[in-house]
């Protein structure tokens, strides 16, 4: 928790990335299976499993019609139960859980092949290429994670050096790849030199690694026009990619860097699905009545509701804060004290568009006050004097509008 | 299955930076200090009674009035009390118990809680509350009558004033340092201009209020008094003389600022201070009243949503070319 500087000027908040420096981590800490594995199949996707059925580890999962999401198994076991769990903004998932088996049985059909993409750890985003036109032809593999806090891609380029550098060759011998370019912070830049990428670094100021940002500095493009055929990878996702293709292994572990109260930092190698219990306990970390638990970091994160939470694919972080520092959200109204208007990277007028989201005027803040600028970084927020939770009004706000656009384009079919 | 741990789910982010509207509040009060001290020690107990009377009766009515609208109760943020702080410092020392109240009344109830409560008040609420009592009762608020009994060792008349009826060469009764160090008679808490810098210094490096609006104001105010006074000097008093005269400088740090009702764009702050500036001189020397600050204030803050929409294109949006 990092507080106003005394004397500030009503400066934009200048929020530093961690760098991690060699030799300055501990060593990863495995944690052992366990008892029960859940994972969480996307939204839309119909499951056709039942209790009993046997998954092998690297299995696909028969999501029903949408073939364009790919869900592996990621343990060896029965199922235990399919249940619906509800997520944020009113979503909800198809909730899988399996009893897990000792030794893994590795699944042989999905060695090797490239629809792979889609479910690497560590949160892969194609760009446009996700909905399926045009190819990507400049990969951004990111070595710095985009919350604070989190070291987990910079450890994983420290220490899995030679797995980078492989998977950075098989990304340019992927078809239609022109360039492919590392990002790291200056402390960093012999390392990615190695790595056989083109190199750029990048201040560590948050949120300079929010890709929106990227693209604007590292390539001097719009996200509105420019964001075609840019693919962006963590160096987690690029060493899961190598795994895959090189070894044939499937990707069902995660790294994580798991931060306890008094914001010591430990990185863990853990199964994707095993529940945050297990992590806990496995660290002696204790997490009670009143304390709060988030997966991600602690500016855009996802605050989670128990310890059976699964670790998921894009969990990066795991935060334990304790109940007593704790700052709440207040229903206040905006007082234009302007804050969050000199902290947005975006240029968004947050003042105005706070007053309509609340509102629940969202057409009108899309258009006009432009809710869709927003790249997520959660500083408007940070930075409120009257305590709005102005990045959840934003969030709910495009959540909402986004549906009401799908039922608009499937009405006027 | 029910867990006994429950863990807090709010949404992100999960760090603050500690500001809040209550700290912003204080740091206000504290930084009007040096000048109320001063006031109080210049024209004794009256002076006292009315800043005290002004902040308690403001804090009283934003709580009647929390009830009355069975909203939660807000004099906790600080905001009435800066409310009252500014009214009482606006105001002569011997004004009656009564129009105390009145003006608190008119400032909190008429001026922020009728628009909706904190935020969302189009105008200054000090100041509205202020013009409307200068309207309404010209004779208790003209600082000669007011102070008529008052003999504190330099000369009693409201430079404003002075300036206004005898002309710029009675600007000359006042030198500059002893304007600057409290020699004029004024408000409670207008008088003392060292003790206002050094606590509009404080509240800019704070970041409490926003420099843009102070520094531009004061450059409107210095700019067009210079112009008028090279134009005309027999009839335009100097330009110093105004920044450092009447309300100029309580303005400048402690009134234009307002939250609410200044913009928050970078250059409509300084289209709003420049104007305010300018607007305050335009009174003062071609206007009806003796000082301009409180309406020119006042016409800034209905100009304000209009300026405030001068702002860069969001990150992702084109320029729509007509």
């Amino acid at each position: 928790m990092t507080k106003k500087p005394f004397f500030n000027m009503g400066a934009k908040p200048r929020l530093m990335y961690p760098v991690l420096l060699r030799g300055e981590a501990a060593a990863l800490r495995e944690i052992p299976l366990s008892a029960r594995a859940t994972l969480f199949c996307p939204e839309g996707a119909m499951l056709s499993l039942k209790r009993g059925d046997r998954m092998r580890t690297g299995q696909r999962i028969d999501l029903g019609a949408n073939e364009a999401q790919i869900l592996i198994s990621t343990v060896t076991g029965a199922v235990a139960d399919v249940s619906v769990h509800k997520g944020p903004y009113g979503r909800s998932f198809q909730a899988l859980s399996l009893d897990v088996d000792e030794e893994d049985e590795f699944d042989e059909e999905l060695g090797k092949t490239l629809p792979l993409l889609n479910c690497l750890p560590g949160s892969p985003d194609f760009g446009t290429t996700a909905r399926g036109d045009g190819s990507v032809h400049t990969w951004v593999v990111t070595a710095q994670d985009k919350d604070l806090l989190i070291t987990t891609n910079q450890f994983l380029l420290h220490t899995r050096l030679d797995e980078v550098r492989e998977g950075v060759k098989q990304l340019r011998g992927l078809p239609g790849t022109d360039r492919v370019v590392i990002v790291v912070p200056p402390e960093l830049f012999a390392l990615g030199e190695q790595t056989g990428a083109e190199v750029r670094t990048m201040q560590p100021v948050y949120p300079n690694a929010h890709h929106d940002l990227l693209l604007r500095e590292m390539l001097g493009r719009d996200a509105a026009s420019g964001g075609d055929g840019v693919g962006f990878l963590s160096v987690e996702a690029v060493i899961g990619l190598q795994t895959a293709l090189c070894k044939g292994e499937p990707p069902v572990h995660k790294v994580l860097t798991v931060i306890d109260k008094d914001l010591n930092a430990v990185h863990v190698r853990v199964r994707i699905g095993t529940p945050v219990k297990n992590i806990l306990d496995a660290l002696g970390i204790k997490a009670g009545y009143g304390d709060r638990v988030v997966f991600g970091g602690p500016m855009t994160g996802e605050a989670i509701y128990g310890e059976d939470m699964p670790v998921l694919y894009d969990t990066d972080g795991l935060i334990v804060q304790d109940g007593d520092t704790i700052q709440p959200w207040c229903d206040a109204s905006c007082v234009n004290c302007g804050e969050c208007i000199r902290a947005c990277p975006a240029r968004i007028p947050v003042n105005m568009l706070v007053r309509f989201l609340e509102n629940g005027l969202y057409q009108e803040a899309a258009n006009a006050y432009d809710l869709l600028s927003c790249i997520e970084c959660g500083l408007c927020s940070y930075v409120c004097e009257a305590r709005i939770p102005v990045f959840q009004y934003i969030m709910l706000g495009k959540v909402e509008f986004a549906r009401k656009m799908d039922a608009e384009v499937a009405n006027a079919q | 299955m029910l867990n006994e741990k429950l863990y807090v789910g709010s949404h992100a982010p999960f760090w603050h930076n500690g500001s809040s509207i209550a700290a912003k509040s204080h740091q206000f009060m504290l930084a009007a200090l040096p000048a109320v001290v001063f006031g109080i020690f210049q024209y004794g107990v009256p002076a006292l009674r009315t800043i005290a009377f002004s902040v308690a009766w403001a804090m009283i009515w934003e709580f009647v009035l929390n009830r009355a609208m069975k909203r939660p109760v807000t004099i906790a943020d600080g905001n009435a009390a800066v409310i009252g702080l500014l009214l009482g410092m606006l105001l002569p020392a011997t004004v009656p118990w009564w129009f105390v109240i009145l003006g608190a009344f008119l400032a909190v109830v008429v001026g922020k809680q009728i628009y909706g409560g904190i935020g969302c008040n189009p105008m200054n609420p000090a100041v509205m509350a202020y013009a409307i009592l200068l309207l309404s009762w010209s004779g208790i608020l003209d600082f000669d009558e007011a102070l008529v009994n008052y003999d504190l060792g330099f000369p009693m008349l409201f430079p404003m004033a002075a300036v206004k009826y005898f002309g710029p060469s009675a600007a000359e009764n006042y030198t500059l340092c002893g304007l600057f160090l409290g020699k004029q008679s004024g408000g409670v808490g207008t008088g003392f201009g060292l003790g206002l810098i050094i606590g509009g210094v404080y509240l800019m490096l704070r970041g409490t209020i926003r420099w843009e609006i102070a520094l531009s104001f004061l450059a409107g105010v210095f700019v067009t008094a210079l112009l008028f006074n090279l134009v005309n000097p027999a009839k335009y008093a100097p330009a110093l003389f105004h920044l450092l005269a009447g309300y100029t400088l309580i303005g400048a740090f402690f009134l234009v600022t307002e939250d609410s009702s200044s913009p928050v764009h970078f250059i409509p702050m300084l289209i709003y201070g420049l104007g305010a500036g300018f607007l305050t001189v335009l009174i003062r020397n071609v206007g009806y009243f003796v000082d301009g600050v409180v309406f020119a204030i006042l016409l800034m803050n209905l100009a304000n949503p209009l300026i405030d929409k001068i702002r860069p294109k969001a990150l992702g949006r084109k320029v729509e070319h007509a």
